[in-house]
């Protein structure tokens, strides 16, 4: 295995504010990895710590397989953290200009060719002051991607993007580590955003890492199951387990039962309840998917309710904002 | 190193018309003398330099502290500083190239103009009275040095655009406070005037006002090397540990 980065331990505290807990995660090489957490998670901070604008209290980071010189070693890496670091009185040209000299890009056209790929080749000599927050994003993901990093750590690079702009940068970022093997770690509260982008997904609350888990066992631990409710949820309970003999089911949020044998028998499974006088309010075969995965793992600390406020809100922009 | 410089002299240039400011300002202290006495009668070099010293030691401090402390402090207040940092540069370079790039922009810029004035005096009016001219050029050069270097490596301190602040509490009222105290000791301890005079000769407004002395000796000519020199290192070594520690904001 390739590792391009590796954290061990990583703990910060401010004052007496333990915002990261003794966090680690191993980053392999060619692989799109997503770490998420709510608000205050710690994410970010885990991101300015391996970009070596924040000092860990406790832990080390190895990058490119080696803890030593790690400071020469950034400068196969590229960074965008909480927002984009723009010049505001600089052209999006500029700003890039500003990079170019400062990674020691040697080819001038690499600009034009960022600028092409990102969306900003016509900005011409509107400042960056006067971008919108997507053109910043965009410009953003540019600076990061102008120096051809091996790995490219972004802070919610969807963050404002409009549908469109997010479809673009997911695609963007697949072609990114599909055709030049970029590796890269990408924070969001977007779910199913990073469960359409991402091949590895890093779960952390509090500070503290709950789970790393790969796509293809994501897929597995998420299972289909007959989702079932009806006027009686005890009674119900108690004819899935006695007439319907099912020993694999659960009870949620006491008004469903999740059941996860005999999927293919939803006719049977409504005779059944029917026949015994219940009546079915809900009977469909679902999937748990990303999103259901994340708040299970996270609900216990209460920040799972959180996550949904901020989703609704988040819903109602969409709707009715700009 | 070299790719650094290249990426502050770029910033420097192109961000926010700080550099017509930088113009603007220093014509406008080199003017502050003609507001006096010296547009009266023929103006030689000497008499516009001993004019110049009088009327603007406290402008140079002030506004060219606040000129450096802007061209630094700007890249940490969009924070396109953290570039540098993100980039693996060393601490010690990233300070240099701010140094290497600001120092000799201002300084050089603010006394080139101040040179070619005398310089037009000189040859219209002529040189005048006053001795040591080349000298007490040499040595105003070293004042604004001391200037500008304190105004970068104070912003570079706090790593936030109110480092400007400092630079303007350091030049404008540390000095006043500190020189005021001496002068009250002095007179309580019944110093000679010559030994206050020394005391005094540490600090940059004085060390202005006293290129207007009738000979320069040596001592004055070693403190001004010396308080460069010695506050330099002082801000330098706090610059480089709030670096080292990471804590940007």
């Amino acid at each position: 295995m390739d590792h391009i980065l590796q954290v061990k331990g990583l703990t910060k505290i401010y004052g007496e504010h333990k915002v990261v807990d003794n966090f680690s995660l191993t980053i392999e090489k060619g692989h799109i990895y997503g770490l998420i957490g709510p608000n205050g998670a710690g994410k970010t901070t885990i991101m300015k710590m391996i970009a070596g604008t924040c000092m860990p209290t406790a832990g080390s980071i190895a990058l490119f397989g080696s803890e030593e010189d790690i400071d020469a070693k950034r400068s196969r890496a590229s960074f965008m953290i909480e927002a984009p670091y723009l010049d505001g009185s600089m052209t999006a040209r500029q700003n890039m200009e500003y990079i170019r000299y400062l990674r020691g890009v040697a080819k001038k056209e690499r600009i034009d060719e960022v600028l092409e790929f990102v969306g900003l080749a016509n900005t011409g000599a509107k400042k960056a002051k006067h971008f919108s927050l997507g053109m910043r994003q965009r410009l953003g993901i540019g600076m990061a991607l102008l120096p051809s990093p091996e790995i490219m750590i972004l802070d919610e690079p969807v963050n404002g993007l409009d549908p469109e702009g997010i479809v673009e940068v997911r695609n963007m970022l697949k072609k990114l580590c599909e055709e030049d093997g970029i590796t890269i770690l990408i924070s969001s509260h977007l779910l199913s955003e990073l469960s359409e982008l991402c091949t590895d997904f890093t779960i952390m609350d509090k500070g503290k890492l709950i789970e790393c888990i790969s796509k293809e066992e994501l897929e597995q631990k998420c299972r289909n199951y007959i989702s079932v409710a009806a006027n009686d949820i005890n009674r119900l309970a108690t004819i899935i387990e006695q007439e319907l003999g099912v020993k694999e089911y659960k009870v949620v949020d006491n008004n469903e039962i999740r059941i996860y044998e005999r999927l293919d028998e939803l006719e049977t499974v409504s005779k059944t309840i029917t026949d015994c006088g219940l009546i079915l309010t809900k009977l469909n075969t679902e999937g748990e998917n990303l999103e259901e995965y994340y708040l299970s793992k996270v609900t216990a600390s209460g920040s799972g309710e959180n996550y949904k406020t901020q989703k609704l809100g988040f819903k109602k922009l969409g709707k009715g904002g700009k | 190193m070299n790719r650094l410089v290249k990426a502050e002299w770029f910033r420097v240039r192109k961000s926010s018309g700080i550099m017509k400011w930088l113009i603007i300002i220093c014509l406008l202290i080199l003017v502050i003398p003609f507001l006096d006495d010296v547009s009266s009668g023929k103006i030689t070099a000497t008499s516009y330099f001993m004019a110049f010293e009088e009327q603007a030691c406290m402008f140079i401090p002030l506004f060219l502290s606040a000129l450096a402390g802007a061209f630094a402090g700007m890249s940490f207040n969009n924070k396109t500083a953290l570039y540098e940092v993100m980039a693996g540069n060393k601490t010690w370079n990233i300070i240099n190239s701010k140094l290497l790039v600001i120092v000799p922009l201002i300084s050089l810029l603010f006394s080139g103009l101040f040179a070619a004035l005398l310089g037009i005096f000189g040859i219209v009016n002529g040189t005048g009275e006053l001795k040591q001219l080349p000298l007490r050029m040499l040595l105003l050069f070293i004042i604004v040095l001391h200037v500008v270097v304190v105004a970068v490596l104070a912003v570079t301190s706090v790593r936030h655009i109110l480092g400007i602040g400092i630079g303007f509490l350091r030049f404008a009222m540390l000095e006043e406070i500190l020189v005021i105290w001496i002068q009250i000791a002095a007179e309580n301890a019944s110093m000679e005037l010559e030994t206050v005079q020394k005391m005094s000769s540490w600090f940059v407004q004085n060390q202005i006002m006293s290129l207007n002395m009738e000979t320069i000796p040596t001592y004055f000519v070693v403190r001004v090397i010396l308080s460069l020199v010695i506050e330099a290192a002082v801000w330098y070594v706090i610059s480089y540990i709030g670096y080292k520690r990471k804590k940007f904001q």
